[in-house]
């Protein structure tokens, strides 16, 4: 294109230096979001896999109750398939610093002298092995537990002895949560240190690394037969195998989905801010339709005429993409960071892969020309004829019937009148305010109503358990024993107690396999029995029924346990539990409801396995989270007074807290960028307006000839700003509604498998309609004061 | 005949209901100012959007400077227009992010008909002939009205088309600035550009050669009805 032209953009740019800023403002806004989203995503999936893969986590894990030995190790090994293979340990203890709470404390158990090559862990602090008293905690266990490198803690082994260790070392372990998270210290230590805590020193678990030359193996179809053959050829003694999602964090889907979620969003606010740069063109084109018939009276074709506003739009978006890319690469970097601390990540390298640029890049200029092009090939095609036609004398379109019915309903005033019919003039323009308006209403609402459904989701998962405590054992106890201790601690109101037996789903000839991870959170499967007519937990039923009394083989699923050990059962079907390495078959009466757990099943106290409790869960007269946990205390003091060998104990505080850990970042997000969205709405609406008075400067002009004061002026303009604020309130409310329940189901299910409420907060729907209210009235107050400034003379000197 | 002006038999209508222009004859040799003349909505506006290839004529034939106007589209039409015809309007048209000097280039800029390095020179050397070369670099509304149409002909003049169309060019300038102007054209007429210019301001004719009369659509019988080819047309001289 010739320098000539060139210098016509340039100057026509400058010319409406203020509405391209806001065009580069809104562009460069999104382009922001989409890089950033870009740019985390892409490094959190390189460092997520980078450090889970980095400590070369077992493919599975058998477990060998009688004790791995060295020739096991070695048989292991020798199996097709077997890329190496490891003893080692874990068991839940309980650690307390100072006169603090008991707190659960899994202890990883490897021999002095493990290679660490499989399943490690890296070192951050100390030098490992540590002497037989020392214990490394895993880094994020220091702060949780306020201690330091040198300190003492004391730490219980169910059935063992309490013994004061040494914080020896940290170390990062990124295939654990942190330990805020997950309400759970995590620690490494030797056998020795096992064995002054009065365990056995022999270690239980054979881990091993299923794969080939290639590498190791991410179908899970591939390592499970390795485990059964390697647990063959132990001969038997394996009774149960681990098989977590192979070479996949246990927060992959939660972070993939939640990366989703947030990058459709940066592309709605791309999309968004294209629309509004293409109603301001399309306003400023409209502005220049005579030019363009000048310039095709003296020779311009259609296609010179067009390249000239690409060209425009072009270099706006190319401004915008280079203001906006190295902001969003830190803001993607910071953000990478705070979800790297969340899932206990090292980000190794903030690099940004070149794909992420090229596609910022071909969005950040694609997506403008392209959403533009409509207005604009419509303005270089108008004709010579057209555009000479056009004196100005109804420049904003005519009033057409719907206008002028609606403008004579009753109650209307004056203003509102005219205010209706002159938005009726521009239909197009209309819709695409009120859409603009909408897209940012829905997301903004569909963020808060998100919040909401989630708030109410951890909140109904707290209400449905009636009791405040919980306390797991290591052994069975009986049931009326147990529960007796527990009703004697002051304080406590009622408890029950519970059979908690982990199951998995079992297959002929196959020995039981679960998906848990070795935190023994994540994908683990349990079998609860409680007492008859429990009052301590009623669930909201999916399907089918609870429990009843007279049950023989009936049992409960929570969604949990369809989701990720028995997919597509249903009502009625019949299900095999391996209990124990016993199958036992169950028919399936009802889907809870269950959310807060892991995966459960629900039996019967008469008709479960064993009769033997694993669990007490009582009920406190304590009003807040300190007297709870005290009570807590208590009730663990008692029960290890009375010999019954506490694994762990937590409050429904915990719990709370633990789920709200996983998601609230989300959530922020998500309202935060729902902002951003609701702004470029705005500066649209502004820019329409803006564009609107343009084109009627006569008309205003000939109001004010006809004694129309400024305050008149000012008013209808803004009067036309509410309504389109108001129609798109009112159209955001109403599409909210789906996208919310649409929304929450897809979230929760790709997150957590399972749908979160269709929840309607009622500050959100304030808030916006303050916010759109406000806001459109603010977006059209600077037209509204251009339109009332206009001299008459100037006014009628536009043509 | 690149200069000639040949109309046989063009008509305009609009829907089922309304005729613009009726069909007409019209031939406009070269070096001829003809002004066509008549009240609002007699359709000389009209006859000249079909002349200039702006409109369509709903039947007949139009040749303008060679070319069958009724007959070419898009960028043809564009191309045709730019290099063979200039247009004057009322309103000038100038574009006003441009300075003057960068008006009178652009013809030639789209029309790709000059070297680059050769445009400011004949710009300004147009300038010069219209009287505003001081006036090159000034933006068009810093300009009063007969600058701004001196500046709408220099451009006009750009790519020196053998036709010259001009819409009411002194409808918006006082008597003595329009009396500069239309000396302007006569001048140009003079040099052998055939120039058809629609005004409503009858004493124009005596800057012309020829003044057409139309009314309601159609070529008015002249009072001395001196007819030829069936067209009656007023010959003032």
């Amino acid at each position: 294109m010739s320098r000539l032209r060139w210098r016509k953009i340039a100057r026509d740019v400058w010319s409406v230096r203020l509405r391209v800023l806001g065009m580069v403002a809104a562009i460069a806004l999104s382009v922001t979001l989409v890089a950033a989203f870009l740019t985390a995503q892409s490094i959190l999936r390189r460092e997520i896999s980078d450090n889970y893969l980095a400590g070369n986590p077992a493919s599975a894990t058998l477990h060998v109750p009688g004790g791995v030995t060295q020739k096991d190790v070695v048989v292991a090994k020798d199996q097709p398939g077997v890329m190496d293979a490891i003893a080692r340990d874990q068991v839940l203890a309980r650690v307390r610093v100072g006169d603090g709470g008991w707190q659960p404390l899994l202890l990883f158990v490897s021999a002095p002298d493990d290679p660490r090559r499989l399943s490690s862990v890296s070192v951050e602090d100390g030098i490992w092995p540590p002497d037989p008293r020392g214990v490394f905690l895993e880094r994020t266990a220091l702060p949780y537990l306020g201690v330091r490198l040198g300190d003492p803690i004391e730490v219980r082994v169910p059935g063992g002895a309490t013994m004061t260790m040494t914080v020896a070392g940290s170390v990062h372990d990124p295939g654990v949560a942190p330990a805020a998270q997950e309400r759970t210290a995590y620690a490494q230590v030797t056998t020795s240190a096992l064995e002054l805590l009065g365990r056995s020193s022999t270690l239980t678990e054979l881990k091993i690394a299923v794969g080939d030359t290639a590498g190791p193996s991410g179908d899970p179809a591939a390592v499970e037969p390795v485990a059964q053959r390697v647990a063959s050829a132990l001969g038997g003694r394996v009774t149960a195998i681990d098989v977590p999602p192979p070479l996949r964090h246990p927060h992959y889907g939660q972070m993939t989905t939640v990366g989703t979620v947030l990058l459709a969003f940066g592309f709605v606010a791309l999309l968004l801010s294209s629309v509004l740069v293409a109603t301001m063109l399309g306003g400023m084109v409209a502005g220049q339709v005579r030019q363009i018939g000048a310039m095709k009276a003296i020779g311009a074709r259609t296609g010179q005429v067009l390249g000239m506003y690409l060209t425009m739009v072009a270099a706006i978006a190319l401004v915008a993409t280079a203001v906006a890319v190295y902001p969003g690469v830190l803001l993607g970097r910071a953000m990478a960071g705070a979800a790297g601390d969340l899932l206990n990540l090292d980000v190794s390298s903030s690099s940004v892969p070149g794909w992420v640029l090229a596609i910022v890049l071909v969005a950040g200029l694609g997506v403008p020309v392209l959403v533009s092009l409509p207005p604009l090939v419509r303005g270089s095609r108008r004709t010579v004829r057209d555009a000479i036609d056009d004196h100005g004398s109804n420049p904003a379109g005519r009033v057409g019937r719907l206008g002028a019915r609606l403008g004579r309903l009753p109650g209307l005033g004056r203003t509102e009148a005219m205010a209706i019919r002159g938005l009726a003039r521009r239909p197009v323009r209309l819709v695409l305010a009120v859409g603009l308006l909408t897209v940012a209403g829905v997301a903004f609402m569909t963020g808060l109503n998100s919040a909401r459904a989630w708030t109410q989701l951890v909140q109904t998962g707290v209400d449905n358990r009636h009791y405040d405590v919980e306390v797991r054992l290591a052994a069975d106890a009986p049931p009326d024993g147990v529960a007796d201790v527990v009703r004697a601690v002051p304080g406590v109101r009622d408890a029950e107690a519970w059979a908690r037996i982990p199951v998995s789903i079992a297959v002929d000839g196959r020995i039981d396999t679960s998906h848990v991870y070795p935190d023994d959170g994540h994908g683990s499967f349990m079998l609860m029995a409680p007492p008859p007519g429990t009052s301590l937990i009623t669930l909201p039923m999916r399907a089918g029924r609870w429990l009843r009394p007279g049950d023989s083989d009936a049992i409960v699923l929570n969604t949990a346990a369809i989701t990720q050990q028995a997919p597509g059962t249903t009502v009625g079907d019949t299900i095999a539990l391996s209990v124990e390495g016993r199958t036992t078959r169950w028919h399936v009466v009802g889907i809870a409801s269950d959310f807060g757990t892991q995966g459960a099943a629900y039996v019967a106290q008469a008709t479960a396995p064993t009769t033997a409790a694993r669990m007490v869960r009582a009920v406190t007269d304590a009003q807040d989270p300190p007297a709870r946990r005290a009570i807590l205390a208590s009730v663990e003091q008692a029960l290890d007074d009375a010999n019954f060998q506490v694994e762990q104990g937590l409050t429904t505080d915990d719990l709370h807290s633990a789920l709200d850990g996983h998601v609230f970042v989300l959530i922020e997000a998500l309202v935060a960028i729902s902002l951003l969205i609701a702004a470029t709405a705005l500066l649209g609406l502004a820019s329409a307006q803006s564009t609107s008075v343009t084109e009627r400067t006569r008309e205003f002009a000939i109001m004010q000839v006809l004694g129309a004061t400024d305050r008149a002026v000012r008013g209808l303009v803004v009067t036309e700003g509410v309504l389109v604020g108001l129609a798109g309130l009112v159209v955001a409310i109403a599409i909210s509604v789906p996208v919310s329940a649409a929304f929450a189901a897809f979230f929760g299910r790709s997150a957590f498998g399972q749908a979160l409420p269709l929840s309607i907060a009622p500050a959100a729907v304030l808030l916006w309609t303050v916010l759109t209210l406000l806001g459109s009235g603010l977006a059209s107050a600077g037209a509204a004061r251009r339109a009332s400034r206009l001299t008459i003379r100037d006014a009628l000197a536009v043509v | 005949m690149i200069h000639r002006v040949q109309v046989r038999g063009a008509c305009k209508s609009y829907g089922a209901g309304f005729t613009a222009l009726h069909p007409t004859d019209l031939d406009i040799g070269p070096g001829e100012l003809v002004t066509v003349v008549g009240r609002s909505g007699s359709g000389k506006t009209t006859l000249l959007h079909l002349l200039s290839g702006i409109d369509r004529p709903t039947g007949g034939e139009i040749t303008v400077a060679g070319e069958r106007v009724d007959l070419l589209r898009g960028s043809r039409l564009a191309s045709w227009r730019g290099r063979s015809i200039g247009l004057v309007f009322q309103f000038f048209q100038l574009l006003p992010t441009l300075t003057v000097a960068e008006n009178v280039m652009l013809p030639m800029d789209f029309c790709a008909t000059y070297k680059t390095s050769d445009r400011r020179a004949r710009a300004l050397s147009l300038l010069e002939r219209v009287g505003i070369a001081d006036q090159a670099d000034k933006l068009p509304q810093a300009m009063s009205g007969g600058e701004q149409q001196r500046a709408a002909i220099a451009r006009a003049l750009a790519n020196d088309p053998p036709v010259l169309l001009a819409d009411e060019p002194t409808g918006n300038l006082d008597r003595s600035t329009g009396d500069h102007v239309l000396e302007l054209f006569a001048g140009l007429a003079a040099e052998g550009r055939t120039i058809v210019m629609v005004t409503h301001e009858h004493d124009v004719s005596r800057f012309a050669n020829r003044q057409v009369t139309l009314a309601d659509g159609r070529i008015a019988q002249p009072r001395d009805a001196g007819a030829t080819l069936g067209v009656a047309e007023t010959v003032v001289r």
